[in-house]
C-alpha cells in the first residue's frame, strides 16, 4: 500500500522532484567535496609526516668550517628536548637550469629559476623524511637526477619526464643528467639526488657553506618553544641561519586547500538551507493542493502514517539519490580535480575513499530532509477526512484587503502584483530566505572577486606590513638615489630584514630608513616610530604577549639588547604575524648594520605598462648589478598568481551555483504558483489578461520578496565580509581584514540580482501561456 | 425595423479528439445572434451548447469555420489578440461564478474595468452603483468571495461581466449551482440588465431559466434543429410559457 502512494506521490511530482534532485546535487556534491579536501589534505599531511619520519624542526645554517659545524651539533645534541637528529649530506652549488623554456639571463625573479640548489647522494639517506621515489625510469642512465615532483610541477611547470635529459649549468659549467625518477618529502622538495660519484665530484666545486640539519623532538615538546630557542641561540652566537618548523610546513601545504574548503562548506551550507526551505514549501503546498485526495486516502483506510510516511520518503529518497549521484560525481572528478589543486596544495592526495565525509554529508543532507519532512507533514495527523474532503485546508487567510483598487493607484498589473505578493506568506518566506542565501554568497563572490581577483593589490595591502609595485634587488651602494631619478618611479624605499628575540620568541625585524616615509604601512593602530627607541610591532605578536601600545619591550639580538616603546600594531602574515617594524637609527641598537640593497619601488598610477618601463631602465641602468626583480604590478594584472587564479575561480564558481539555485528554485517554486493559481489564471484571461500581463504580475509579485531576501543577504555579506576573511586568514597572521567592502558590492548585487531573477521568473513563468480560459471550463 | 447582428458564424465546426478518435461537437452551423437580445441556448446534455457559446465569445477556437463578432473575424485572432477582444466586448458568467478568491468583492469588479482603461474614479461610481443595483449591499463590498452566497456571489459575477459594457454578456448556466431563491435573484438580474439594452447570450438547460429569454435556440448534435421567437420576458406570462413548452417538446426535450 505505502508502495503505490509513494509511486503515485513520485509520478504526480516528478518534474518538481527533478529540481530538487538537483539542487541537492549541488549541495551534497559541494558539501562532500569541502569536507573531503579539508580532512583529506589535513590527514594526510599527518599521515606522510608520520610515514617519512619528518622532522619536527629543519634548521639551515652558514657553517664555515668543521669546528663551528661541530659546535652547532654539539648544541643540538645538547638540548634535552632534542630526542635525536640529522645532518642531511649536502652540497649547496650556485646552478643555472639550461632549458628552451628559460631564460638563464633573465632577472625576474618570476621566470628565474637559477638559484643555490642542494644536491644529496642517492642512496645515502639518514631515517628523517625519507624521500619516497617514484616514477622511476626503468633503464639504467648515465649521471641520473631525481628532482621532487612538486618541484618538477612547481619551477618547471612539469616539464621533465623519466628518461628526459636536464642539462644544469653548476658554477657555470653544464652538466647533463638523466631525470631517473621523482620523490615525493615533506620538508625537502627542492632538492637534487644524484649518484654518490658525481657528488664526489661536485663537492670539489665552488661549495656554499650551507648545512641542513633535521630535528626530532622528544614527545610533548612544544615545536615553537624549541624553534623560538634553537632561532635566538643562533642569533645570539651570530651564525647565519633559518629554520622551519612542521606546524609552517603544515600550513604552506594546507593552507589554500584549507581556504577552498571552507568557501566550499559555507556555501554547502547555504545552499542545504534552501534545499530545507524547498522541503517544506513543496510538502506543504503538496498536502494543501492535494487535501481533497488525502481525505480520499484516510476515507478509503490509509493511516496517517501511511500518508505521512509517503511524502517524507518521496523527499528522503530523491534527497538520498542526490546525495549518492553527488558521491558518485565527486569521486569521477577527484583524480583531474586532485590535479588542478596541486597547484595550490604543493603535495598530492591521494584521494581515498573518505567514509567520515560521506556519513557527515550523508546525515546533514538526508538526515535533514528527513526532519524537515517530518514536521511538514505534521498537519496531516490532524486531518479529519471529512473535513478534508469537503472544505480541504485555507490554503489562504484573507483578512484583510491589500492594495484595495478603489484606492491605489498604479497600472492595474502592479496593483495585482502587490496584492498577488501579500497572498502566501509561506511563499514570501521561501523567496526571502532563497534570495538571502544567494545575495549572501554573490556579496561573498562579489567581495573576494573584488578584492582579490580584480584588485589584488587589496589582499596583498592585507598579507604583507608593506606593499609595493616592484621590488628589486641591486648590487650597488645605496642604489636608492639612481633608481628615485628613473622615469615612472613615484616611490622608492629600503628594507632589511634581521631577527631578534623578545622574551624567547624569534621575531622578525622589519627596517627601513623612515617608516613614516614609507607608503602603504598596514597600520592597524596607534603610529609609525618617529624616535629611535620606538617600535611598531605586529598585532597577533601583540596579541601573543599582551602588549599594549606605549609598553617598553626588549629585544635582543648576539650583539645587543635594547628596550623600545611599542607605538602602534601593524599587520602582515610574515613569521606569522610575529615581526617587528623600525627605523634604521633603531636597528644600530641591536647592532645591526642594514644592507640597503633591497629596494621597493612604486610606479606612477600603480600601472603595469609604466613598472614595465621601470625594469626596463632598471636593466639599462644597473645591467648584470641587477640580481633580481619582481614586478607585482604585471604579475597581478596578468593573474599568475595562483592565488589571484583561485579567488577568481572561487568567485565563478559562487556566481555560476548561485544562478543555477536561483534558476532551479524559481523554477520549483514557479511551477507550485502556477498549479495553484490555475483556476485564478484562467478567470483572468477569461476576463481579457494577457499571457504577458500575467506573467509580469508574477514576476512583478515576486520582487519585494526577492528584494528584501537579496539586500538582506548581500548587506549582511559585505558587512560581514572582512570578518570571514579575518576569520580565514587569522592563523597566517592576519588580525583584521580591512579589504574593500563598500556599498557598491551590495547595492550592486542587489540590482543585477534582482534584474537577473526577475528575468528568470518572467521566463520559467511562460507556462502561464498554455493555461487558457477555456481550460476554466473544461478542468 | 432588422435587428442588428453582432456575432455572424459561416459553417462554424468544432471538434474535439478524444482517445485518438475525433468527436465532431459543432457540425457547420450558421446562425446570427441580435444586438438587444436575450437569446437563450437550450439542448440535451451534450449536445454542444457550451461549446458554441465558448466559440462565438472567443474563448475557445473554432475548428473549422468563422466567426464575426461585430464583423470582426476572431476566428483569425491570437491567444493575446483575443484576450484583448474579450476584455473589451465580451462579459462573462460562469455557472461555478470563478470570481478570484484573493480580491475583494469590489476588486473583483474593478480589475475587470480596470482593464480597458477606463477612468480610476468613474469607474469606481459605476461599479458601486451596478452593485447597489443588483442587492450587493456596501458591507459585503470589502468582503472575500468565500465569504458570500452563492446567489450573491453570483451578482457579483453579474456585475464584473457588465461593467465595461460589453456587446455582449455570455452567460453559461448562471443558476446551474443555485438554489431556487437564488437563481430567481439571479435571473431577475440578467432580465433588468437585459431590459436596459445588455445584449446576453445564455446556455441552460433550465426551462425556468430559459423562459427569460427573447429568442430560444435549440441544439441537437451540433446543429440548430430549431428556433423560437418568444418576445419580451413578461412576468406570469401564461402563454409566453406555454409556448416555450411546446417548443421544447417540438424539439423532443
Amino acid at each position: 500500500m505505502l508502495g503505490k502512494l509513494l509511486k503515485a506521490n513520485f509520478r504526480k511530482d516528478m518534474s518538481h522532484m527533478i529540481s530538487f534532485l538537483l539542487i541537492v546535487i549541488l549541495s551534497s556534491s559541494l558539501m562532500q567535496l569541502g569536507l573531503m579536501l579539508i580532512m583529506g589534505y589535513n590527514s594526510q599531511f599527518e599521515r606522510k609526516v608520520e610515514e617519512l619520519n619528518s622532522p619536527d624542526i629543519r634548521v639551515m645554517v652558514a657553517t664555515y668550517d668543521e669546528e663551528e659545524r661541530t659546535s652547532i651539533l654539539d648544541y643540538i645534541s645538547s638540548l634535552p628536548e632534542v630526542d635525536y637528529y640529522e645532518l642531511v649530506p649536502t652540497v649547496s652549488l650556485q646552478t643555472d637550469v639550461v632549458s628552451d623554456d628559460v631564460d638563464p639571463d633573465s632577472k625576474n625573479a618570476m621566470d628565474n629559476v637559477s638559484s643555490v640548489y642542494s644536491y644529496v647522494p642517492f642512496g645515502e639517506w639518514g631515517e628523517m623524511d625519507t624521500p619516497q621515489f617514484v616514477d622511476l625510469y626503468d633503464e639504467p642512465v648515465d649521471e641520473p637526477i631525481y628532482l621532487s615532483r612538486l618541484f618538477n610541477q612547481e619551477i618547471f611547470k612539469g616539464a621533465y619526464k623519466p628518461g628526459d635529459e636536464m642539462t644544469l649549468k653548476i658554477n657555470g659549467r653544464e652538466r647533463v643528467f638523466t631525470v631517473a625518477g621523482f620523490y615525493e618529502s615533506i620538508t625537502f622538495y627542492e632538492l637534487f639526488f644524484v649518484d654518490p660519484v658525481t657528488l664526489a665530484e661536485l663537492n670539489s666545486e665552488d661549495v656554499y657553506p650551507v648545512d641542513q640539519i633535521v630535528i626530532k623532538l622528544a614527545d610533548g615538546v612544544d615545536i615553537n618553544e624549541e624553534y623560538n630557542k634553537i632561532c635566538n641561540e643562533f642569533d645570539l652566537r651570530n651564525i647565519a641561519s633559518g629554520a622551519i618548523t612542521i606546524n609552517e610546513y603544515k600550513l604552506l601545504y594546507t593552507q589554500m586547500i584549507n581556504i577552498i574548503s571552507v568557501f566550499l562548506c559555507a556555501f554547502a551550507i547555504i545552499i542545504t538551507l534552501v534545499v530545507l526551505v524547498v522541503i517544506f514549501f513543496r510538502i506543504t503546498n503538496s498536502i494543501e493542493q492535494n487535501i481533497t485526495n488525502i481525505g480520499a486516502l484516510k476515507a478509503l483506510g490509509y493511516t496517517t502514517h501511511q500518508i505521512r510516511t509517503a511524502h517524507i520518503l518521496e523527499f528522503v529518497i530523491t534527497a538520498g539519490l542526490g546525495f549518492l549521484v553527488s558521491t558518485g560525481i565527486i569521486y569521477m572528478i577527484i583524480s583531474p580535480l586532485e590535479i588542478l589543486l596541486r597547484t595550490v596544495a604543493y603535495m598530492s592526495w591521494d584521494h581515498p575513499f573518505d567514509p567520515l565525509a560521506f556519513i557527515v554529508t550523508g546525515l546533514v543532507i538526508v538526515g535533514s530532509s528527513f526532519l524537515v519532512a517530518l514536521k511538514s507533514t505534521s498537519s496531516i495527523r490532524s486531518l479529519d477526512p471529512v473535513q478534508a474532503l469537503r472544505f480541504g485546508l485555507k490554503s489562504h487567510s484573507f483578512r484583510r484587503n491589500v492594495v484595495p483598487l478603489d484606492t491605489a493607484g498604479g497600472p492595474l498589473v502592479w496593483l495585482m502584483a502587490l496584492k498577488s505578493s501579500f497572498a502566501s506568506r509561506k511563499q514570501n518566506i521561501l523567496v526571502f530566505v532563497v534570495m538571502g542565501a544567494i545575495g549572501l554568497s554573490l556579496a561573498i563572490a562579489v567581495f573576494v572577486g573584488y578584492n582579490i581577483g580584480l584588485k589584488p593589490t587589496n589582499l596583498d595591502k592585507l598579507l604583507n606590513d608593506n606593499t609595493t609595485d616592484i621590488s628589486v634587488t641591486i648590487n650597488a651602494d645605496d642604489p636608492i638615489y639612481e633608481v628615485a631619478d628613473l622615469p615612472y618611479v613615484k616611490d622608492v624605499w629600503w628594507t632589511d630584514q634581521f631577527t631578534a628575540a623578545y622574551e624567547g620568541t624569534n621575531v622578525y625585524i622589519d627596517v627601513s630608513e623612515d617608516w613614516n616615509n614609507v607608503p602603504e604601512v598596514n597600520l592597524l593602530e596607534g603610529r609609525l616610530p618617529k624616535y629611535d627607541d620606538e617600535i611598531v610591532i605586529g598585532k597577533k605578536l601583540s596579541e601573543a604577549r599582551d602588549v599594549m601600545i606605549g609598553d617598553m619591550i626588549v629585544l635582543q639580538t648576539a650583539e645587543k639588547s635594547f628596550e623600545f616603546t611599542v607605538t602602534g600594531f601593524a599587520q602582515g602574515t610574515e613569521n606569522y604575524g610575529l615581526f617587528v617594524m623600525m627605523n634604521e637609527e633603531s636597528a644600530f641598537h641591536l647592532g645591526h648594520t642594514c644592507y640597503k640593497n633591497s629596494l621597493y619601488i612604486n610606479v606612477e598610477d600603480s600601472d603595469p605598462a609604466k613598472s614595465a618601463k621601470v625594469v626596463e631602465s632598471l636593466e639599462d641602468a644597473f645591467g648584470d648589478r641587477l640580481l633580481s626583480y619582481l614586478d607585482y604590478c604585471s604579475v597581478f594584472a596578468n593573474g599568475e598568481d595562483p592565488t589571484i587564479t583561485l579567488a577568481r575561480v572561487i568567485c565563478i564558481v559562487l556566481i555560476v551555483i548561485s544562478i543555477a539555485v536561483i534558476w532551479l528554485t524559481m523554477m520549483l517554486l514557479i511551477k507550485t504558483i502556477i498549479i495553484k493559481s490555475q483556476k485564478e489564471l484562467g478567470i483572468k484571461k477569461a476576463l481579457g489578461f494577457t499571457s504577458n500581463q500575467l506573467r509580469t504580475e508574477l514576476s512583478l509579485s515576486l520582487m519585494p520578496s526577492i528584494l528584501l531576501g537579496i539586500s538582506a543577504g548581500a548587506v549582511t555579506g559585505i558587512l560581514n565580509a572582512n570578518n570571514f576573511m579575518t576569520l580565514l586568514l587569522g592563523a597566517y597572521g592576519v588580525s583584521k581584514s580591512n579589504m574593500a567592502s563598500d556599498p557598491w558590492m551590495y547595492l550592486s548585487v542587489i540590482i543585477i540580482g534582482a534584474i537577473v531573477s526577475y528575468l528568470m521568473v518572467y521566463v520559467l513563468s511562460r507556462r502561464i501561456k498554455k493555461i487558457s480560459a477555456y481550460s476554466l471550463i473544461t478542468e | 425595423m432588422p435587428k442588428k447582428s453582432i456575432i455572424r458564424t459561416e459553417k462554424l465546426c468544432k471538434s474535439f479528439s478524444s482517445g485518438g478518435v475525433m468527436q465532431h461537437v459543432i457540425k457547420n452551423l450558421d446562425t446570427e445572434i441580435y444586438e438587444g437580445d436575450f437569446t437563450v441556448i437550450m439542448g440535451s446534455s451534450g449536445a454542444g451548447k457550451s461549446t458554441l457559446l465558448y466559440a462565438l465569445s472567443g474563448m475557445d477556437k473554432a475548428s473549422l469555420g468563422k466567426v464575426y463578432f461585430s464583423e470582426r473575424n476572431i476566428t483569425d485572432f491570437n491567444s493575446d489578440q483575443l484576450a484583448i477582444f474579450r476584455r473589451k466586448h465580451c462579459g462573462f458568467v460562469f455557472q461555478q461564478v470563478y470570481l478570484m478568491d484573493s480580491m475583494s468583492v469590489l476588486d473583483n469588479v474593478l480589475a475587470a474595468g480596470l482593464l480597458t482603461g477606463q477612468n480610476r474614479r468613474q469607474l469606481n461610481t459605476k461599479a458601486k452603483d451596478l452593485l447597489k443595483q443588483v442587492g450587493i449591499e456596501p458591507k459585503l463590498w470589502n468582503k472575500f468571495p468565500n465569504q458570500l452566497s452563492g446567489g450573491e456571489a453570483q451578482r457579483v459575477g453579474i456585475v464584473r461581466a457588465i461593467i465595461n459594457s460589453p456587446d455582449m454578456v455570455f452567460a453559461d448556466e448562471p443558476t446551474g449551482a443555485l438554489n431556487s431563491s437564488s437563481s430567481d435573484q439571479v435571473l431577475n438580474v440578467l432580465t433588468e440588465v437585459n431590459r436596459k439594452g445588455q445584449s446576453i447570450l445564455m446556455v441552460t438547460h433550465d426551462m425556468k431559466s430559459a423562459r427569460r429569454g427573447n429568442r430560444i435556440i435549440y441544439l441537437k448534435d451540433g446543429t440548430i434543429s430549431g428556433e423560437c421567437d418568444l418576445g419580451a420576458y413578461v412576468s406570469g406570462d401564461r402563454e409566453r410559457h406555454d409556448k416555450l413548452r411546446s417548443f421544447l417538446t417540438e424539439m423532443g426535450w
